[in-house]
C-alpha cells in the first residue's frame, strides 16, 4: 500500500476539490470515559447475555439487593451426591422387585444374606400350654373383679377372719424395746411403782398446802407490822411431821373444833386474788414447790395440776 | 426447544431394556445437584429434601418412557421437581395442621437449626427473607435468582405466562429488599 503522501496525491489526481478540503478530525463526539470504560461495559455486557439479563433485571429492580453475593451455605452430608445415584437406583430396584425377598435383597444385599431364623429360645411347651394359662388368667381376673363387684360373703368372711399371730407379750415389751432402740447409750428408765397412798396422807398433805397457803397470806395482810415476827420464816424452821401432827389434833385452826369458832381474822382463801396468791407464793421456789409435788402427790394429781 | 444431544442420547439408552439402569443413573448424575439444590431451598431441610429428590426420581424413572422429546429434559426433571416440592409442603402443613404463617415460621426456625447459620451474614438473612414469601412465589425467585432460569423455560416449567411470572418475580424481589432493609 502506498504511504499517505501517495494517498493525498492520489486523491488530488482522483478529486481535487476532496483534496482541497481541510483535514480536521471528524467531529462527532463520545461520552466521557467512553473508551476508559469500554472493557468493563464489554465484559458486563457479555455477562448479561449469559445469565439472560438475570444480573442486569435484579439491578434495574432493586440496586440494593443486585449486590449481595450470590452464595449458598446450607451443609450436605460429605459424599451426598457420590453416593446418590447408586442409593437411587438401590431403590428402583427394590420398588420394581417381584417378591419381598428380592426387595430386600436389591435394597441391602446384607440383610438380603442373613436368614431369617430368630434366635430367641422359648420355655419347652410354652404355645402348647399358652391358651390353657391365658384362660386361666382370665378367669382369676374376672372372679376377682366379680367378687369386688359384688360384695361377696366369702369375701366378707375372710375380712373377719385374721390368719396372723402375735407372740406373747409382744405389745407389752413393745414399748421399751422400741426405746432402747431409740437410745441404746442410756439407761432404762427406773421403773418406779406407782402404790396406792392411804386416803388420810392425801388429805393431809392437801391441808399442808392449804395451810402454807393460808400463812402466806397473813404474812401479806400483816406484813406492814413491824416488830411482828413473820410466821413464814417460823413455818419453815417447823418440820412437815410436825405439820401433819399439829392438822391431827383438835387444836388445828381449819380442821379441829377450833375452826368452827374462827371469826372473820383469819382471811378466807376466796378473799385472795391470783395476783395474792402470786405474792405469797413468791418466798417458794419453784424447784421446793416440785419436790414437795413429786414427794407427796400421785402421778394422778400431778396430771390434773 | 428439544433436548440437547446428550439427553437423546441417554433417553435412547433409557429405552434400551439392556441399558436403562446406566442410562438412569447418568441421569442421576447429570441433573441430581441442580434439582437437590432447587428443592432444598425450598423445604430446607436436607433429610426432607433427600426424600423428595428421591420421590423426583422415582417419578423421573417410572414417566421417562413417556417422555416427549419436545422440550428440554432439564424443564421437564425441573417441573416434576418442583411439583414434589409443592406437595411435599402441602402434605407438612396438613399432617401438623398447621397455619401459613406457623409453616414460615417453621422454615425459618430449620434455617436457623443449621450449623452454619450465622444471622449477621447477609446471606443467612436472605435465606429467611426467601422464607417470607409465598411458596409459588419462592419457586419463581429461586428459579431466576439462583438458576437464572429463563422466563421462556420458566414458563414451561411453571405452566404460567411469563408476563405472571415475571411479575411475580418483581414482588419477590422487592419484598425481600423490604425484609432485608427492616430486619
Amino acid at each position: 500500500m502506498k504511504n499517505v503522501p501517495d494517498i493525498v496525491n492520489e486523491l488530488g489526481v482522483l478529486s481535487p476539490v476532496v483534496a482541497g478540503i481541510p483535514r480536521v478530525e471528524a467531529p462527532f463526539t463520545v461520552p466521557a470515559g467512553y473508551f476508559e470504560n469500554f472493557a468493563n461495559n464489554l465484559v458486563a455486557h457479555l455477562r448479561a447475555g449469559r445469565d439472560n439479563g438475570v444480573r442486569e433485571e435484579l439491578k434495574g429492580i432493586s440496586p440494593y439487593f443486585s449486590q449481595f453475593p450470590r452464595t449458598f451455605f446450607f451443609d450436605i452430608p460429605s459424599r451426598y451426591f457420590e453416593d446418590f445415584p447408586a442409593q437411587m437406583m438401590m431403590r428402583i430396584r427394590a420398588m420394581e422387585a417381584g417378591s419381598a425377598t428380592e426387595e430386600l435383597q436389591a435394597l441391602s444385599p446384607l440383610l438380603g444374606g442373613i436368614g431369617k431364623k430368630t434366635p430367641f429360645s422359648l420355655p419347652a411347651g410354652y404355645f402348647n400350654e399358652l391358651s390353657g394359662n391365658l384362660v386361666a388368667g382370665m378367669q382369676a381376673v374376672d372372679f376377682v373383679r366379680d367378687e369386688l363387684e359384688d360384695g361377696s360373703a366369702l369375701l366378707t368372711d375372710l375380712k373377719e377372719k385374721n390368719p396372723y399371730t402375735v407372740p406373747a407379750g409382744y405389745f407389752e415389751q413393745l414399748p421399751g424395746q422400741i426405746l432402747q432402740r431409740v437410745q441404746p447409750d442410756q439407761q432404762p428408765a427406773k421403773v418406779v411403782t406407782m402404790k396406792p397412798r392411804r386416803m388420810w396422807l392425801r388429805y393431809a398433805a392437801a391441808a399442808m398446802l392449804a395451810g402454807l397457803v393460808v400463812a402466806g397470806s397473813l404474812l401479806y395482810v400483816n406484813r406492814a407490822k413491824p416488830g411482828v415476827e413473820d410466821p413464814a420464816a417460823g413455818l419453815v424452821k417447823v418440820s412437815d411431821q410436825e405439820i401433819l401432827n399439829y392438822m391431827e389434833t383438835d387444836a388445828n385452826p381449819f380442821t379441829g373444833s377450833a375452826a368452827v369458832n374462827c371469826g372473820t381474822t383469819v382471811a378466807s382463801i376466796d378473799d385472795l386474788s391470783d395476783n395474792d396468791i402470786r405474792d405469797m407464793m413468791s418466798d417458794v421456789s419453784d424447784k421446793e414447790l416440785e419436790q414437795y409435788a413429786s414427794d407427796q402427790l400421785s402421778p394422778k394429781d400431778l396430771q390434773t395440776n | 426447544m428439544a433436548v440437547t444431544a446428550h439427553d437423546t442420547e441417554l433417553l435412547s439408552l433409557f429405552r434400551d431394556p439392556l441399558t436403562k439402569e446406566k442410562a438412569f443413573t447418568d441421569i442421576i448424575k447429570k441433573y441430581q445437584e441442580r434439582l437437590y439444590w432447587h428443592i432444598r431451598r425450598m423445604v430446607v431441610d436436607h433429610e426432607d429434601s433427600n426424600d423428595v429428590l428421591q420421590n423426583v426420581f422415582i417419578r423421573v424413572w417410572n414417566g421417562l418412557e413417556n417422555f416427549r422429546e419436545d422440550a428440554q429434559l432439564y424443564t421437564w426433571l425441573y417441573r416434576i421437581a418442583t411439583n414434589e416440592c409443592l406437595s411435599f409442603l402441602e402434605q407438612q402443613k396438613k399432617r401438623s395442621a398447621v397455619s401459613l404463617d406457623e409453616m414460615e415460621s417453621g422454615l425459618s426456625n430449620k434455617i436457623k437449626a443449621d450449623k452454619y447459620f450465622d444471622a449477621g451474614k447477609l446471606e443467612w438473612k436472605l435465606q429467611l427473607a426467601i422464607q417470607q414469601l409465598p411458596e409459588k412465589q419462592r419457586v419463581v425467585f429461586s428459579l431466576r435468582y439462583y438458576d437464572e432460569m429463563p422466563y421462556e423455560e420458566m414458563s414451561r416449567v411453571l405452566e404460567t405466562s411469563e408476563g405472571a411470572l415475571k411479575a411475580s418475580y418483581h414482588h419477590a424481589v422487592k419484598k425481600i429488599e423490604d425484609y432485608m432493609l427492616n430486619h
